[in-house]
């Protein structure tokens, strides 16, 4: 069971790190818009480029 | 040109798919004035970017021709915008936190449930109470202040059992950790703020996409206009003009600013500022207001108010500001969960008092297992969604509904009253028949020819009906004094004057002129407003559907029977001559269960007065200020749609609160004779919230699938 004492922190650790990767998507506007980019994804990217 | 910004903003009406994104993000490509453009689909509105010198006239003309019809967005304060976006991104944050911190709770807890004893449930709990400190301080920190605030200002709001939860479950808590017992709610605790803050989020994001009355106004004032300038005409957009400016106003083209005409005269539609459907001329020196229609002529005219500070956008911001201050969504589920809140809490205190002498702390416990487990949510959260997801699909159908409670009583509704000039029929002069032998019928040619030039409503009418080549001409036309008018042509002498015959066979006829050539009779022109194409399926559902429909109009009795006649509508349903006052006193008598539709402005009392007030468009201003529900499609059948979205929402507002009081009932006795403790309280609450949320998230998606399977 020592195990746990290691295993709990890096779990700990890891969780924190994706809420912190969270906080920072959404402070930065990752999530400002959930409706265009799914929609976008579809559209095929153009073979001449476009101005 | 450069008083007007590079960007602007626009509501494109019509864009829900992929398509409809890859084409508009293509127009920079397509169209030489626009430099770049960002589209966003969640609120359906797009943001361009023009070209040094280019058009926003022509982007928005080439919207309309790409099918999506633009409205101009009033451009929100660069501040106001930030703040709502800063507040969005703190509320995904809060929910990111109590997720990612509530998470790892459970699985902490899981092992304790399982029987972990010893030093390390000892370590456990503490690291419980350690995850739960951000989420019990920082991600319900919405909760205390809505709570307090409402304390502050002595009243009771959905926030204040939460809070009191969360107060009295935080201190069993601590004291629990310190007396080493087994009460701890950290777990449930922290799944009631993620839950709680996940909801309102949703409901939140719903609101601020689908409420906003913006989209509708600014299409009204958008526009191009003809500026003079010293070397002729510049057509620049409507929003662009500014006090002083000199425009010219085309024939069938909206007026799109306040000001004084200075040159040229014409012939008005008012009807959207006023309701008044008959149109009336105006002259040199004659002020007009934005949103009125020149329906013939032109004229040159002295910008005094532009659109965005127009007579019409006062109005417009009137009704906004006004349906704003009414009684929201949330703040009419606050209403409805005062009276369970103040039982809940009755309740609590009893139990405490009863217990206070032999056993305090069962008495505190089982109180606190009340107030958990019988948490109003389906007042809070599930109601307050129905109504929103109602609202969206109304939306979504063109029908703004304005606020919640009008969708609980439309359900009510048994009798539809519809008034007729403007809503069961089109509300312009038209010519419903032309009667000419057929060895006569070139003789029409020539009032064509005479009417040509002539801005009378009547002559209009005349013209609009008549095929005219364009080739034959009329001379010597003069108005007659006794009303009518004469002209020469091919040499004969040709007079079209009010019929001395009135013979009304058919009631929409309002009134009937002659052609007359050399004294014979040889066409007659039948004027009248006809009925709409879609009234009589309207008439005929309603009756389908068990509602009664009646007829309440100002017009003559002769046209009004005739109109009732035609949609089968007996004598006793029909109202004529009612003035303003007499049709809103009928719907005030008329209860509870009758519905006013109806536009301009002799009909506003009476919207104001009914139950449920629909305004159809083309009486903006005292209309949407009167009524609750307003039609922008202009098309009677949405009336359909209304009913069919509040009656599926009434239905599953129905279900969800059968749910939540059988749950209330059973738990909240099980906690009052002790058989459920605190824990299991916390953990039943939220599952009841959720089943009532998804039941409601369910309901809505039902509605809009069926939506678009029966209307499509």
């Amino acid at each position: 069971m020592e195990i746990i004492y290691f295993l709990l922190p890096v779990a700990l650790c890891l969780g924190g790190a994706f809420v912190t990767a969270f906080i920072f998507a959404s402070a930065y506007g990752q999530y400002d818009d959930l409706e265009t980019p799914k929609h976008r994804i579809l559209i095929d990217a153009d073979k001449e480029k476009t101005k | 040109m450069s008083r007007e910004g590079k960007t602007m903003h626009f509501y494109l009406e019509g864009m829900n798919c992929t398509s409809c994104l890859w084409l508009l993000e293509k127009l920079p490509s397509l169209l030489i004035d626009c430099e770049s453009i960002s589209v966003k689909m969640s609120d359906s509105s797009v943001e361009v970017a023009r070209v040094e010198n280019g058009s926003f006239a022509a982007i928005a003309r080439t919207f309309d021709r790409l099918g999506y019809t633009p409205h101009v967005v009033k451009p929100k304060s660069d501040r106001a915008q930030a703040l709502k976006q800063k507040e969005n991104r703190r509320d995904l944050i809060r929910i990111g936190i109590a997720a990612g911190c509530t998470g790892n709770i459970m699985i902490l807890a899981v092992s304790l449930y399982a029987g972990a004893t010893g030093h390390l449930a000892e370590q456990f709990k503490l690291l419980s109470a350690f995850l739960a400190t951000p989420v019990l301080t920082y991600c319900a920190s919405p909760f205390y202040k809505s709570a307090f605030g409402s304390l502050r200002n002595r009243l009771i709001n959905i926030d204040v059992p939460i809070v009191a939860a969360l107060v009295a479950g935080i201190a069993m808590s601590l004291w629990g950790l310190a007396s080493g017992t087994e009460t701890l709610f950290f777990d449930s605790l922290s799944m009631l703020v993620f839950l709680l803050l996940s909801s309102r989020f949703l409901l939140k994001r719903i609101q601020q996409t689908q409420l906003n009355t913006d989209n509708l106004t600014s299409h009204l004032l958008l526009t191009q206009a003809q500026r003079i300038t010293t070397d002729g005409f510049q057509t620049v957009s409507s929003m662009a003009l500014v006090k002083g400016d000199i425009i010219k106003v085309a024939e069938n083209s909206v007026v799109c600013a306040d000001g004084e005409i200075i040159e040229g005269k014409g012939i008005v539609n008012t009807s959207t500022l006023t309701g008044e459907s008959v149109p009336h001329s105006v002259k040199n020196g004659d002020f007009v207001f934005a949103g009125t229609q020149n329906l013939s002529g032109q004229w040159l005219m002295r910008v005094e108010k532009p659109a965005l500070s127009s007579r019409l956008n006062d109005i417009l911001n009137d009704i906004q500001k006004s349906s704003g201050s009414k009684p929201n969504i949330v703040r009419l589920a606050d209403k409805a969960g005062q009276w369970f809140v103040a039982i809940v809490f009755t309740l609590a205190a009893l139990l405490i008092a009863y217990f206070s002498f032999t056993n305090p702390v069962e008495g505190a416990s089982r109180a606190l297992a009340l107030v958990i487990v019988t948490c109003p949510c389906v007042f809070g959260m599930a109601i307050p969604l129905s109504m929103s997801l109602a609202i969206q699909k109304a939306a979504e159908q063109g029908i703004i509904i304005k606020n919640a409670e009008a969708v609980e009583r439309l359900t009510e509704i048994k009798t539809l009253f519809f008034d007729k000039t403007g809503t069961l029929s089109s509300g312009n002069l038209e010519v419903v028949n032309v009667e000419a032998a057929p060895e006569d019928r070139y003789h029409l040619a020539a009032a064509a020819a005479i009417e040509r030039e002539q801005t009378h409503p009547v002559a209009r009418a005349i013209v609009k009906s008549l095929v005219s080549s364009g080739k034959i001409h009329a001379s010597e036309v003069r108005l007659l004094s006794e009303g009518g008018i004469e002209g020469k042509v091919s040499g004969r002498l040709y007079k079209i004057v009010p019929s001395s015959l009135l013979a009304f066979d058919r009631g929409d006829i309002k009134t009937q002129y002659d052609l007359i050539c050399e004294g014979r009779v040889v066409a007659r022109f039948q004027i009248g407003d006809s009925l709409k194409t879609e009234a009589k399926e309207l008439i005929e559902w309603a009756r389908a559907n068990g509602f009664t429909p009646k007829v309440i109009s100002g017009d003559r009795n002769a046209v009004v029977s005739s109109c009732a006649r035609e949609l089968h509508i007996g004598h006793h349903d029909f109202v004529s001559e009612a003035s303003p006052e007499q049709k809103s006193e009928t719907m005030k008598t008329a209860g509870a269960d009758a519905a006013m539709i109806g536009d301009g402005a002799n009909d506003a009392a009476a919207l104001a007065s009914a139950a449920v007030g629909i305004a159809v468009t083309g009486s903006l201003d005292v209309s949407l200020k009167a009524a609750d529900v307003y039609l922008t499609r202009n098309n009677l059948l949405d009336i359909k749609k209304l009913f069919f979205i509040a009656r599926r929402t009434k239905s599953a507002m129905k279900r969800n609160l059968c749910f939540s009081l059988c749950f209330n009932v059973i738990a909240g006795t099980l906690a009052i004779t002790g058989q459920m403790t605190p824990l299991w309280a916390a953990v039943f609450m939220p599952l009841s919230s959720l089943t009532v949320l998804l039941s409601s998230l369910q309901a809505g998606q039902n509605l809009s699938r069926e939506t678009e399977f029966s209307w499509k």
